[in-house]
């Protein structure tokens, strides 16, 4: 069984991982704003 | 390549030797809880994956019953008992449905029950957001319903855009326009939490010694999956925030008058829409890469080749979307462009399905249905990359938009390289999930069953696409009766089948003969999964021990 430290480190490392791509929606979100602003044909 | 599976760390030949401890240690806390509540509050991949899957056949029928009211309306012309109105409508809501109901639920059904499994992981990496992940489902399917009920009852016209839901036509819809676009907001919101946890189990959870380039290929697969979803979802909710907004609020982002333009809907649309094909595509490739080995008994042919390939067309999917806009007036450099890079996604693709081939190549293969509908697959889905080849021709594509070509393209894109991808893992893990093997004969028969009636039903349409049948349209000219007609008769046939897809399935759960821990022979060949070292079904929890793998 892991230890409650290894588990305290994965819960860790997954709240990180789902944050880093949370902010990777975002940074879409931005980039299609962004098109927008441009109004590219 | 081949795997050594050991539960703690000790040498075991046989996988099957440690699950007697393995019982025994997990019986007294492995029971389900009992209730609504096990289903409502589940944090279980299982479950939730068997919900996915449940949520998923329920919208087929629905999705499909819509596909035959079309047919049905189709089959004479002149109108014969839908007014104009609904007929857009149910072929906006089924494009909808069989693409956010069917298929991209499936998927992740598929994802739940299996990568957790795959990769020697207890549970997803964050079970509370998987359960938050599905429950959003059916409240976006009950919004679904009620943008089509909502017309009868004085809420304006019905949506009768497409499923592309074009301005100013969008702008002018009544309210089941704001409830589908609250739809896909929330379907939104499902895939991207979805596709969040995948990515993270996928990294984070592997067992010891399971290294990115020992793991199966639906796991690869669901890994540029969840990527694409990631960044291509915000730009769909931008956008029909965007139309809420012109609606409602004023704005005119898609009105030229208020110096907006309505193709600007349509980039973002698009940005979205086309990496949702291989968001679509991605999952039964990962599949096909899981049978084809198993029942050539071979290993599969360019591992690391048809991962380039699955990163390629993630990233040249995602800048190729204006070929579905070659008719709005853009300069001839930028549909070159377009037209250049298109054509370019045939390899990436082209390489996977040939890969697929030389696995087969010289493997002592038998034809068990996962394997007759994967064989069906490379053979069907190479027909929608000819005419995706075809329609990517600029000049060519002024002919073919907006008719049944087009319509003949993707479904043979969809049915064969979505749908059919998930009948075959459906057939392939049935005997995990249930610890039953299915009917083969009956798998058989409904295999032929639905791949005739399916070719019945679409390959007229290249036809009558070519012949100048418009889409969208409830009423055509004579000279389409024929293609119609046979399309018509296709469709039903097609549909009907799904019925004794259903039977096996219930059949399956409720008993049959008992299934091996690996009922397929050829299932530990090259990078299989951990999930054939548990026992069918497997424990309510399971790997709570992480496996070593050599």
């Amino acid at each position: 069984m892991k230890t409650e430290q290894q588990e305290l480190a994965l819960k860790k490392s997954n709240t990180r991982m789902a944050l880093s791509l949370a902010s990777l929606a975002l940074a879409s979100l931005c980039l299609a704003a962004y098109g927008v602003s441009k109004v590219v044909v | 390549m081949s795997v050594t599976i050991t539960q703690d760390g000790s040498e075991n030949a046989n996988p099957e030797e440690h699950h007697a401890e393995d019982h025994h240690t997990e019986d007294h806390h492995n029971e389900p809880p009992k209730g609504i509540g096990r289903w409502l509050f589940s944090t279980n991949h299982k479950d939730i994956g068997t919900m996915y899957l449940i949520f998923s056949l329920v919208m087929l029928f629905l999705g499909g019953g819509m596909a035959m009211l079309i047919r049905a309306e189709l089959y004479f012309p002149g109108l014969q008992f839908l007014e104009p109105d609904l007929f857009n409508n149910m072929v906006t809501t089924h494009a909808l449905i069989m693409v956010f109901g069917v298929v991209m639920p499936a998927a992740a059904g598929m994802a739940n029950w299996m990568i957790p499994l795959q990769i020697g992981a207890p549970d997803m990496a964050l079970p509370r957001l998987n359960n938050l992940s599905f429950w959003l489902l059916p409240a976006a399917a009950t919004l679904l319903v009620l943008s089509i009920i909502v017309p009868f009852f004085g809420g304006g016209a019905p949506v009768n855009t497409g499923w592309t839901l074009y301005p100013p036509l969008s702008v002018q819809a009544g309210m089941g326009m704001d409830l589908l676009i609250f739809t896909l907001h929330v379907l939104g919101i499902s895939s991207i939490l979805a596709a969040i946890n995948i990515v993270t189990t996928i990294m984070n959870m592997r067992a010891p010694g399971l290294t990115m380039m020992k793991l199966p290929l639906f796991v690869w697969a669901w890994l540029f999956t969840g990527i694409l979803l990631i960044m291509i979802m915000p730009a769909l909710a931008g956008g029909v925030t965007m139309l809420l907004f012109d609606r409602h609020f004023g704005t005119s982002f898609f009105d030229a008058a208020g110096g907006g333009d309505p193709v600007l809907f349509q980039h973002l649309f698009w940005f979205f829409g086309h990496p949702e094909v291989y968001v679509l595509l991605l999952p039964s490739i990962g599949v096909l890469g899981i049978i084809v080995p198993t029942f050539s008994r071979k290993p599969l042919f360019g591992y690391k080749s048809l991962i380039w390939g699955m990163g390629v067309l993630l990233v040249l999917g995602m800048v190729v979307w204006a070929h579905h806009q070659y008719t709005i007036g853009m300069s001839v450099a930028a549909t070159n462009y377009f037209m250049i890079g298109t054509i370019l996604i045939s390899i990436p693709v082209g390489l996977m399905l040939f890969n697929f081939i030389f696995t087969m190549w010289r493997g002592a293969m038998t034809f068990e249905t996962p394997m007759l509908f994967a064989i069906a697959i490379i053979v069907m889905f190479s027909f929608a990359g000819t005419t995706g080849v075809m329609l990517a021709v600029v000049p060519a594509d002024l002919q073919y938009h907006d008719t049944y070509f087009v319509v003949a393209h993707f479904h043979y894109a969809l049915i064969p390289g979505a749908l059919f991808g998930l009948y075959a893992g459906v057939f392939y893990w049935l005997p995990k999930w249930t610890g039953h093997m299915y009917n083969e004969t009956l798998g058989k028969v409904f295999f032929w069953w639905t791949t005739i009636g399916f070719n019945l039903t679409f390959f007229p349409q290249h036809f009558s696409g070519l012949a100048g049948m418009p889409r969208r349209i409830v009423d055509y000219s004579v000279q389409f009766v024929e293609f119609n007609q046979i399309s018509s008769i296709g469709s039903f046939i097609f549909g009907l089948s799904h019925l004794l897809f259903l039977y096996i399935i219930i059949q399956s759960v409720r008993g049959g003969k008992k299934a091996a821990d690996m009922p397929w022979e050829g299932a530990q060949i090259g990078t299989p999964g951990l999930e054939w070292s548990l026992p069918s079904p497997p424990p309510f929890h399971s790997f709570e021990t992480p496996p070593t793998v050599k």
